[in-house]
């Protein structure tokens, strides 16, 4: 049998408007399970709107997002779009984690707390299990000992170790970073880096956008240049930083280097 | 002490304290409840719907109350052919009134909890129903608090109009009692201070609520 590999994640033709304005110009990208995609683009390229759409947590005008077989957000009937009910929608979301650049934890929520939320209300597991899962997943990033504080109690770099467990603990199949140590003080971001490496070499798939680019070079497997809402650029790490083909890529990489 | 009026005529003054209460605490509730739905629609991606929402709000709040209480009383039953009590009617009036100011209140302490907010009650799974009752709401509540106390006073104060229309409210037992003792200056002193007490508790009562709900670190 001569039998292909089927990508985890597939986009095809995204197109994403703001009002008149338009911000993704038709994405294609197939990504397969294991992969770590960085993304690099300058500030407004539209790194941040592209995993918005795969998360959908905006709405795209056209192109389709396929996870794992199944088409997210919208459904052709008779060459019509229609967007998918708000529950289907919601339960699609679940196979997907995404980690935010300002961590937006849920603040009047203890650490244990915002872990458990989605486990028990989006996948109705019973709260002593969910206890135990979210416990099990603090304890995974070093913060066991934080689970009763909220938020403003802790640090940024802790924050985001919480921020990464929750998402890890609906057991994503695709996991999307949005800038996540863009807003730490520099002597933190190194352990949550080190905590992604640790996701990553348990084969999670993941789409990065970080400016880290040890990061890029040593964990990623391939890494996209999204420029003015398309990605004019792909490759392995060593191929992109070092012979780009792009002359916009050399000006992008001289000015974060 | 025992020789003053309002105790004396105590019954006349529980009753209509009863009513002044009563229909405050029913106007507010309703309006805390509608108010969340118009803000909502206000807030709805659907520009017809939102508009109509803030149309809404824009009447509700340019409205002067005692045209309000008028309006619902000699008009809208009209309009329908039925006959609603009175206190139904002023009750309307105020809640129209509360509503309006109510969804404003909402609509703010939503829109002030930002957008990673809801990115994130989404992203792990949660309807729109769950995001608003589980992350959103606890959160802009808390925001809210200073200004959802400071509308029920209002509707406390306003309430004084609905005698005008006969509701048998604390202010319209003063003027039956003033009218019928002619002690016009120790009726009204005491029924301000009785309104005035009670408002003062309210303040009290909000603060040490605030105090509770207070998230640590916040
Ligand atoms: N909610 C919004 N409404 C209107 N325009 C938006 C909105 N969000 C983003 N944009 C616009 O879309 C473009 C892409 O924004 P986006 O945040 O995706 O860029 P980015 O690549 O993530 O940039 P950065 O590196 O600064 O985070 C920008 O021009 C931005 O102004
Ligand atoms: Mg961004």
């Amino acid at each position: 049998m001569n039998k292909k590999k089927e990508p985890l994640l597939e986009v095809k033709n995204l197109h994403k408007y703001y009002g008149r304005e338009k911000i993704l110009k038709g994405i294609n990208q197939k990504i397969y399970k294991g992969e770590v995609v960085t993304l690099l683009g300058r500030s407004g390229s539209g790194k941040s709107t592209y995993l918005r759409c795969i998360h959908l947590l905006e709405e795209f005008s056209d192109g389709e997002i396929i996870l794992d077989n199944e088409t997210l957000g919208y459904t052709e009937n008779n060459s019509q779009r229609k967007p998918l009910s708000s529950k289907k929608r919601a339960l699609q979301r679940t196979e997907i984690g995404m980690v935010f650049q300002h961590f937006a934890l849920f603040k009047h929520l203890t650490a244990l707390q915002n872990l458990m939320l989605g486990p028990i209300n989006a996948k109705n597991i019973p709260k002593n299990i969910a206890r135990e899962k979210a416990e099990k997943q603090l304890d995974k990033v070093g913060l066991l000992h934080k689970k009763d504080s909220y938020p403003n109690e802790l640090s940024g770099g802790q924050r985001q170790r919480i921020g990464i467990a929750r998402a890890l603990i609906m057991e994503p199949k695709l996991m999307l970073f949005d800038e996540p140590t863009s807003a730490l003080d520099p002597e933190l971001v190194h352990n949550v880096l080190e905590i992604m490496k640790d996701i990553a070499d348990e084969g999670m798939t993941m789409i990065v956008v970080t400016h880290e680019i040890s990061f890029a070079r040593e964990v990623s497997s391939r890494v996209s240049i999204l420029d003015k809402g398309k990605i004019i650029e792909e490759g392995s790490p060593e191929k992109i930083f070092s012979s780009p083909d792009h002359e916009i890529t050399k000006n992008f990489l001289k000015a974060i280097l | 002490m025992q020789d003053l009026i309002i105790f004396r005529y105590s019954d006349l003054i529980w009753t209509g304290l009863n009513v002044t209460i009563r229909i405050s605490i029913l106007s507010m509730l309703a309006g805390v409840i509608f108010g969340l739905i118009i803000a909502l629609i206000k807030g709805s991606k659907n520009t017809i719907l939102s508009s109509i929402g803030y149309i809404f709000t824009e009447l509700a709040r340019n409205t002067p109350a005692l045209v309000g209480i008028m309006w619902f009383t000699y008009v809208f039953p009209q309009l329908f052919s039925i006959k609603i009590p009175v206190f139904w009617t002023a009750w309307m009036a105020l809640t129209f009134q509360t509503t309006g100011y109510m969804s404003e209140v909402f609509r703010a302490g939503i829109e002030a909890i930002g957008k990673e907010q809801r990115y994130a009650a989404k992203s792990v799974g949660l309807t729109f129903y769950q995001e608003m009752k589980l992350v959103i709401l606890p959160q802009a509540i808390r925001i809210m608090i200073p200004d959802i106390l400071n509308q029920f006073v209002v509707v406390f104060k306003t309430s004084t109009l609905v005698s005008v229309v006969a509701v048998r409210d604390l202010m319209y037992q003063a003027h039956r009692l003033s009218s019928q003792l002619y002690q016009p200056v120790e009726i009204y002193t005491s029924v301000a201070v009785i309104y005035i007490l009670i408002i003062f508790g309210l303040s009290i009562l909000v603060n040490l609520i605030q105090k509770k709900y207070k998230i640590p670190g916040y």
